[in-house]
């Protein structure tokens, strides 16, 4: 996730999250620069996930980041996430209720810190720490059945790799759930 | 980092411009608040969205993140909302 320009320490992050998605779906993601150092990532559409009992589910991620001067490296660049929305539904429109979305968004709303929505228990912010897209992915997988596209071995091993090389990077602590 | 990734993924990342993300941004916009990006971003600006939450509207938080609003203080650097990935 680091490089020697800005714009291979985009690409490599992206490249991960990609391949972290690759998981439950052979959709791409889209991305763009919105300045120098400020970067998007999104889904355009929702993907459309098939849970092991057919269900039809559908994941929104929507993640800022920017590239920063790694200050351990010297002319080495790193990504530094500023907000994100990772949302799970049952209708790919963008105005069906959510299942379920895991918000950070300091610098939009009210609500600043990392935080969960559930739609069984409405306007309640869940106080979360930071969550890391390795995690929903898997939370996905395990517990609502979504299919993956690989085999166990492979989709575990790159949702560990990825979650490995998150945790290098990271000023923040993640707290994974097992 | 020496580690790569890509090598599962069917697809590699869609990179657009800008102007095609200002169109996704205005998609957003018309069908979550019935309003265009400009407008979203204007009335963002004049403080009109702080107290909405996705209760209220669903899609808006995401509409948010994609457009390009100015962002708070403490989100572009205050203490404890650094991410660092």
């Amino acid at each position: 996730m680091a490089g020697k320009t800005p714009k291979e320490a985009a690409d490599s992050f992206v490249g991960f999250l990609q391949e972290t998605v690759s998981c439950i779906t052979a959709d791409p993601l889209t991305a763009f620069r919105q300045s120098d150092k400020l970067y998007r990532v999104l889904t355009n559409p929702p993907f459309a996930l098939t849970t092991r009992s057919g269900a039809r589910l559908f994941l929104s991620i929507t993640q800022v980041f920017a590239v920063v001067a790694d200050p351990k490296e010297k002319r080495q660049f790193k990504v530094k996430t500023r907000e994100y929305s990772y949302r799970l539904s049952r209708e790919a429109d963008v105005r069906a209720a959510e299942v379920l979305a895991y918000h950070w968004h300091p610098g939009a709303f009210d609500v600043r810190h990392p935080h969960l929505h559930v739609t069984c228990v409405p306007r309640v912010h869940f106080p979360t720490s930071r969550v890391c897209l390795e995690d929903v992915i898997e939370m996905l997988i395990r517990y609502y059945g979504v299919r993956p596209r690989l085999t166990h071995a492979e989709w575990t091993g790159i949702l560990d790799k990825n979650k490995r090389a998150s945790e290098q990077m990271a000023t923040w602590k993640i707290q994974h759930p097992r | 980092m020496a580690r790569t990734a890509t090598t599962h993924a069917a697809s590699s990342v869609r990179w657009i411009s800008r102007r095609e993300a200002a169109t996704i941004v205005d998609a957003h916009a018309q069908r979550v608040l019935g309003i265009s990006g400009k407008k979203f971003i204007s009335n963002w600006k004049a403080g009109k969205y702080r107290k909405l939450d996705s209760d209220d509207c669903p899609g808006v938080i995401e509409l948010a993140l994609l457009a390009p609003l100015p962002r708070s203080r403490r989100a572009r650097g205050g203490k404890n909302t650094k991410g660092s990935r």
